[in-house]
């Protein structure tokens, strides 16, 4: 590329989506601004902190550090795509609401995502592992202990409920 | 990118194949430019025969970085707290570019004082050793990391952070405080770490490895 628009055709929250982009263009940016999914928040903009964690073909990845070009032919999945058809809420998201898992909440987004993604490779983490895998993403509020509670409550949730 | 910045040409390597995927070449391991860090970490070869590598590079980043992150992104972005260059400085790496001439091959531990104009970084072969060990300590970063490789009675000490670039030292594991205190330019001085500390902390560190790789300890 150079300096030409990329035509970029992937899914998102299982829904087609084309457009052109600008090679410079970040995920992030078209998340928010084309497609109006605000759920994904802007923070440290360098890819540290985690609060803009998308899943990319099921992989955490910050979406501030990730060329929107790159998504071509590939699934992209934000907080607004997790619940249920039906409304009923992921277990990530019921157990963060069940815990007080938050505080002021901007991070809280890219911490469901995050969760979500050990989860769908690890449905029993041990509290070691959900540590360590949370640990990627930053809560200024420091509310670390209540996240990671939340976590082991949403890997039982299936088992429980069956959803 | 998000202020403005804007770049000539971009060019998507992702699309080279050739590139990635770790492969057992018999004394050495290729790792391709872009394996990601998850890739090295969950690699069943690298597990069996360069454990305490893979021990060290799973240190690197996070989850979220590691998935995305390659192993030739961290040498080429020439960042000096990254790890990249000091681990596989220090366990004798090399470091394969295409250039307009041909594939070429560097030493991990000198490689990064002058990269090749017009190359491309497509490969880190890692050697195989029976003999080799290897230890890590990032615990001070972004002050001092200190990676340390033992062979016999040779030691090799890679020291990141401290400097604008790498810096490494080999010799005899007898002589090692003395004459790495010696060799140790004078380390950056920043109301991050002071020079003295830095260089007290280098000696500290590697000290703590050898002993550590003397006892048999993993990385």
């Amino acid at each position: 590329m150079s300096g030409e628009m990329a035509f970029v055709s992937c899914t998102v929250n299982s829904v087609t989506q084309e457009f052109h982009v600008r090679p410079e263009e970040m995920l992030i940016d078209v998340l928010r601004d084309r497609l109006a999914l605000t759920g994904t928040k802007l923070s440290c903009d360098l890819g540290a902190c985690g609060a803009c964690t998308v899943l990319l073909d099921g992989k955490p990845v910050s979406s501030c550090a990730t060329f929107a070009w790159q998504t071509d032919g590939m699934n992209v999945r934000t907080v607004e795509g997790l619940a249920a058809a039906n409304g009923a809420l992921d277990p990530v998201q019921q157990a963060f609401i069940e815990n007080s898992a938050f505080q002021c909440g901007y991070c809280t987004p890219g911490m469901i995502m995050l969760a979500r993604a050990l989860l769908d490779r690890d449905p029993s983490p041990d509290r070691e592992t959900i540590r360590v895998w949370m640990g990627a993403n930053i809560c200024r509020c420091t509310g670390y202990e209540m996240i990671i509670e939340a976590v082991e409550k949403a890997a039982l949730i299936p088992l429980e409920t069956g959803k | 990118m998000r202020s403005g910045d804007t770049a000539g040409t971009l060019i998507n390597l992702s699309a080279l194949p050739t590139l990635c995927g770790i492969e057992d070449r018999g004394d050495f391991i290729r790792v391709g430019a872009l394996a990601t860090h998850w890739d090295v970490e969950t690699s069943p070869l690298l597990a069996t025969r360069l454990a305490a590598f893979q021990a060290a590079w799973t240190t690197i980043g996070n989850v979220r970085i590691r998935m995305t992150g390659t192993v030739g992104g961290n040498l080429m972005a020439a960042e000096r707290a990254y790890d990249g260059p000091v681990l596989l400085g220090v366990i004798g790496a090399k470091l394969i570019f295409l250039t307009d001439a041909g594939e070429i091959s560097l030493p991990a531990l000198s490689a990064h004082q002058d990269y090749p104009d017009r190359a491309l970084l497509t490969a880190i072969d890692i050697p195989v050793s029976m003999t080799a060990r290897l230890s890590f300590d990032r615990s001070l970063k972004p002050v001092v990391s200190v990676a340390v490789g033992l062979d016999g009675g040779v030691v090799s000490v890679g020291v990141g952070c401290a400097h604008t670039t790498p810096f490494f030292w080999l010799g005899r594991i007898d002589d090692m405080e003395d004459a790495l205190s010696a060799a140790l330019p004078d380390p950056i001085d920043n109301p991050m770490g002071g020079a003295a500390y830095r260089r007290r902390m280098v000696g500290v560190l590697s000290r703590r490895l050898v002993d550590r790789l003397r006892r048999g300890d993993a990385s």
